[in-house]
């Protein structure tokens, strides 16, 4: 009996796989996909880098993809030991293990001073700086501060190694002096590394008011 | 008395900046300048042009020392200074090669080649010396005598017996 039972279930279940398969394509259910040959990520390389491959590369120095790093800070000393920090909204950072480049975008910059009481700050919308030179390039709505005047312009060049720092298109340079307060326009000016004074020309018009009322 | 008035052109300027309790603004132009943050010290320098009400100082090089109050307290100007002040009476003027101002001591040094002007009247020397505050004047010729030329102002009617 119970040998008739196996045998009958035998029968069912061979007939239940031939009713389920009976519709099947080969191709419908299982498959192995072939290996498919796909083009090769592209990577935009930044200006530097281009000119760079255009003028040659030494065989010491690797080429590299630019990176993208979001809100960075770098930190370094100057000449004389003193601190300075970037930081950005996003850095585009791209170039050679000898040398990088960074394109920054939103960026603020402290210079610090222990002889003085207040950071010389940056800000800018937009700057590169490359480590090789120590040369930080900012562009748009650049001011550069300290405890005591504000000075604006178009464009302005700073050396971090050497703190000079320049610049043109237009410089306008605010300040306050105890009961003096003024503004000063020129075509530019310039701070020579170690000096304390700032030069303007390029035609310098100056405007100050004194409020001992209110000072005193 | 017309002498008087005619050397009251530094006076006055002087009194821009240092006497009134708030001094009317300064603008300036010039071709280049330099600014020390740390001493307040600016430097004109070419085609410098600075006015202060109806007063104008022209020269090649200033310099203007700023106290950490805010006061300026040394103006030192140099190569060909002319200082010029609009009043109802005239223009007045004032030349020399080189003007030193304390506003603190009230004081106004111009040197080489001085030159007084107002309407007709006229005064050469080498050194001016003014006390503002005093309103003393002591207009020296150095190695040549003071020279003056005066202008009687036009009167009309008749001369008293």
């Amino acid at each position: 009996m119970r040998r008739k039972l196996v045998i009958l279930l035998l029968v069912l279940a061979a007939a239940l796989t031939v009713f389920m398969f009976s519709g099947m394509q080969d191709d419908r259910y299982f498959h192995i996909a072939a290996p498919v040959q796909q083009e090769p990520v592209k990577t935009e390389l930044s200006p530097q880098i281009d000119a760079m491959v255009a003028g040659g590369i030494s065989a010491t120095q690797t080429l590299s993809a630019s990176t993208v790093l979001v809100e960075p800070r770098y930190t370094g000393l100057d000449d004389q030991g003193r601190e300075w920090e970037i930081t950005a909204d996003k850095a585009d950072q791209s170039g050679t293990t000898s040398e990088t480049v960074m394109l920054l975008t939103n960026l603020y910059g402290h210079l610090k001073d222990p002889t003085k009481k207040a950071d010389i700050t940056l800000h800018a919308d937009n700057g590169d700086y490359a480590t090789v030179t120590q040369l930080l390039n900012l562009n748009g709505n650049v001011m550069v501060s300290d405890s005591s005047v504000v000075l604006t312009a178009p464009q302005v060049n700073a050396q971090l190694a050497t703190r000079e720092v320049s610049g043109s298109g237009g410089v306008v340079l605010t300040g306050q002096r105890g009961a003096m307060s003024g503004t000063i326009k020129a075509a530019w000016f310039h701070l020579p590394a170690g000096a304390t004074k700032v030069k303007l020309g390029g035609g310098v018009k100056g405007h100050l008011e004194f409020n001992k009322g209110k000072n005193r | 008395m017309k002498l008087h008035h005619g050397l009251l052109l530094g006076m006055v300027w002087a009194s821009g900046v240092h006497a009134a309790a708030n001094p009317a603004p300064v603008d300036f132009t010039s071709q280049n300048m330099t600014y020390d943050p740390k001493t307040g010290e600016v430097t004109l320098v070419g085609a410098v042009n600075v006015t202060q009400g109806t007063l104008n100082l022209t020269c090649g090089s200033l310099v203007m020392s700023v106290d950490k109050k805010g006061d300026i307290s040394t103006m030192t100007a140099t190569s060909n200074v002319v200082f010029t002040r609009q009043s109802p009476n005239g223009t007045e003027v004032a030349r020399g090669s080189k003007a030193v101002y304390q506003p603190a001591a009230g004081m106004l040094n111009l040197t080489g080649g001085v030159t007084l002007t107002r309407g007709g009247n006229t005064l050469t020397g080498e050194v001016l010396n003014y006390n503002l505050e005093a309103g003393q004047m002591n207009l020296s010729g150095g190695r040549t005598a003071v020279k003056g030329r005066f202008t009687p102002a036009a009167t009309s009617g008749t001369t008293a017996p």
